[in-house]
């Protein structure tokens, strides 16, 4: 690849896999580590999000360290990436963007102990804190109501508001949910009540 | 630029010093699994030595993996009576302390503590038994593969490449494989790059560098490779996979391709680049840049 020359692109049996080292290039252009990955493209790319392993077991293969046993990287709640990207990336977007971010966290946690962009908890938990945070609530067991009505092919104002008032959606929260069912896209809702 | 100069500079930059941080490290692991190794074949006196590229002079950086020999005397069944046994029983035994790998012939040791879990260590341990009591040849135990044995020497394989007169290039093509993930195992790596600039007279090493690429890049399919310590018996041939050939083949392209348009540096990157080299100052500015931004939050599912 032009950009990184150390990445190449295979044709392999389950598809498109990019394999090499990437190069961690701070932001002076100095590369403090190089970081062996490999990057399969999903068959629904750009809009399916490409899987990250990191091959040379170089960082902890502990959820603690974001890494699963497999050495697959836990780069973000997949969701949230799409939300951001709606129509994907270009592979090189992909690289500078979230895979750099991802290994920069890291080594600068190595260094100090702390999260830079702060980290989300293992499991379902971090999925709800970030449904919490894309709805604006402030009680994550919310989630599952709200995603349903964005979820929803219609919304109907007579429907109980998600928000546990008891009052209708009309005379409650029914603007908000307007405004959500616009910007999240219904997929997106599907998905979320499916793994939550 | 000074393509030589340059190289040389690269060659500096990957050479660990025997008093170096991460030799001391490897060093003290290495301490450690020996004294594991004794005191578990305790009735048993095995060899256990340097192999791999720390007794041949091609040790990069980059990729220091230490390989230790575990040799047994040919008349002593203590740690097993065949060869697979011997194999197993020395992984049963590192298996107290280490996350254990097999490998074909040799064993990777891993970190088993919950801190290091799956941590690569760089040792490799190669359990073996000599043929007879000259002990100068040693048979191995394949793992998984047709032939149970192989038969090799180590200081044939030692000499061969500690004397070749191309240990520079081989460390610049074990770090090119290691950078670009090339899936050859490195000693067959080794045995191709001697055997390719012997059939040429290259003195620069930015020739002979970019020789065996063109010879990757052209002769891929082709390329033979013969155990120098037992050409006959061991079919060196079979580790020249297709997807190998392909990968040396692919990459070498890129490469070249690469050090036409962009030169060097973009082969091999800024000399001197390092953790150590990284300030503290330039990974916080690239934090909080990306803090900025919006950097997502990692989660592991």
């Amino acid at each position: 690849m032009e950009r990184f020359p150390s990445l190449h692109v295979f044709e392999e049996e389950g598809g498109i896999v990019v394999r090499g080292t990437f190069p961690l290039e701070l932001d002076d252009g100095t590369i403090p580590e190089r970081f062996h990955i490999r990057v399969t493209i999903p068959e629904t790319y750009p809009k399916g999000v490409p899987i990250v392993c990191e091959t040379a077991a170089r960082i902890p293969r502990i959820s603690d360290r974001h890494m699963g046993s497999d050495g697959s990287a836990c780069l973000f709640v997949p969701e949230e990436y799409v939300l951001r990207n709606p129509g994907g990336q270009t592979i090189v977007e992909f690289l500078v963007g979230p895979v750099r971010d991802y290994f920069l966290a890291q080594l600068f946690f190595e260094k100090t102990g702390a999260w830079p962009f702060g980290q989300r908890p293992h499991g379902p938990e971090g999925r709800r804190e970030f449904y919490k945070e894309l709805l604006g609530l402030t009680d994550p067991s919310l989630a599952r109501p709200y995603l349903a009505a964005i979820e929803a092919k219609q919304l109907k104002g007579h429907w109980p508001c998600p928000c546990g008032s008891s009052k209708r959606i009309r005379q409650c929260h029914r603007r908000e949910l307007q405004e959500l069912r616009n910007r999240v896209p219904r997929e997106l809702a599907q998905e979320g009540l499916r793994l939550i | 630029m000074d393509a030589d100069k340059y190289l040389n500079d690269v060659l500096d930059a990957q050479t660990l010093e025997d008093d170096s941080e991460e030799l001391k490290a490897l060093q003290k692991r290495r301490t450690e699994v020996e004294k594991l190794l004794r005191e578990e074949f305790k009735k048993s006196n095995p060899r256990i030595r340097y192999a791999g590229s720390k007794g041949k002079g091609t040790m990069i950086k980059e990729s220091y993996d230490l390989d230790m020999t575990c040799y047994f005397a040919n008349d002593d069944t203590s740690a097993g009576d065949s060869l697979e046994d011997i194999y197993n029983n020395v992984k049963k035994a590192l298996e107290k302390k280490y996350k254990v790998s097999p490998k074909n012939t040799s064993l990777r040791l891993l970190g088993l503590d919950q801190d290091v879990h799956g941590q690569d260590f760089h040792i490799d341990v190669v359990p073996g038994r000599f043929t007879d009591a000259e002990e100068k040849d040693v048979f191995l135990h394949q793992e998984g593969a047709d032939k149970e044995r192989l038969k090799t020497n180590l200081d044939v394989h030692l000499s061969h490449v500690r004397d070749s007169g191309y240990t520079d290039a081989i460390r610049l093509e074990k770090l090119w494989g290691v950078r670009n993930e090339v899936g050859i195992k490195t000693f067959v790596l080794e045995l191709l790059v001697i055997d390719l600039l012997q059939e040429k007279s290259l003195t620069r090493i930015s020739s002979q560098v970019k020789y065996v690429w063109e010879q990757f890049r052209d002769k891929a399919d082709t390329l033979t490779v013969k155990d120098p310590a037992n050409p006959e018996g061991n079919d060196l041939g079979k580790l020249l996979t297709a997807d190998v050939r392909r990968e040396l083949k692919q990459v070498a392209t890129d490469t070249l391709e690469t050090l036409e348009r962009k030169g060097w540096e973009a082969v091999f990157g800024k000399v001197g680049e390092s953790k150590a080299a990284a300030s503290a100052e330039a990974l916080i500015a690239s934090v909080t840049s990306r803090q900025a931004a919006g950097a997502m939050k990692p989660w592991a599912p």
